[in-house]
């Protein structure tokens, strides 16, 4: 299951079988929004502070409408034989796929880099409490130690 | 790692994108593949020396140690 839905298409597959990859991962994230968009809406209902409630509600609508967006495009890519070859050529070419790789680590780092320049400064600036978000950094850290131990024993 | 890809290609009279198209992969991992900025996986290696009807050693020479 983590296998079709997180590790990327292999070169060499047919358009049916990328078909059928990107269904499954399709009806995998509706199930999430669905349940996400019903949490986050029976949580809001639950907040007393009005700050707290439109922020969920306007969570919950920014998740509705990009999982509309993303149906609505594999709706387009399922009806489009053309559209549907071309989108396997470029999630199947290995250069893309290492490029988009780099690309994301590169992003990963930088990330870890600005919340800690942003972590110190509200360390010094704002509450000295604010030290105890770089556990938040180690946790990623751990969490991506996790996550490719995982992935390294089912991939 | 040298290949003699740009060279079959034009022997063959096809451009980039047909040959992309062919091998099912995007015009910029050709042209990548030709300036020799790009080392192909051994899926895409064989799939192209197939696509030629050679052995892979006459398509991509292997240089020593060097891997760029």
């Amino acid at each position: 299951m983590i296998n079709k839905l997180f590790a990327s298409p292999k070169p060499g597959i047919t358009d049916d079988e990328y078909r059928a990859k990107i269904k499954y991962q399709v009806n995998f994230l509706t199930i999430v929004i669905i349940l996400t968009v019903t949490i986050t809406m029976l949580l809001a209902s639950l907040q007393k502070s009005p700050a707290s409630r439109s922020f969920l509600r306007g969570f919950s609508s920014g998740i509705l409408g990009g999982g509309i967006g993303t149906i609505i495009t594999s709706r387009i890519l399922f009806h489009n034989r053309k559209y549907l070859h071309k989108s396997k050529i470029k999630a199947t070419d290995e250069r893309l796929q290492e490029i988009t790789h780099r690309a994301n680590t590169i992003t990963f780092i930088m990330l870890l880099i600005v919340s800690y320049i942003a972590i110190c400064w509200a360390t010094f600036y704002w509450d000295r409490r604010a030290a105890y978000l770089y556990l938040l950094i180690v946790l990623i850290y751990l969490f991506n130690s996790g996550v490719r131990y995982i992935l390294n024993k089912i991939l | 790692m040298i290949n003699r890809i740009q060279e079959l290609r034009k022997s063959r009279k096809l451009t980039q994108a047909e040959l992309a198209a062919e091998l099912e992969v995007t015009r910029q991992t050709v042209i990548s593949l030709e300036k020799g900025k790009y080392n192909a996986s051994l899926f895409l290696a064989h799939r192209i020396a197939e696509f030629f009807d050679l052995p892979i050693e006459d398509v991509f020479i292997f240089e020593g140690g060097k891997n760029d």
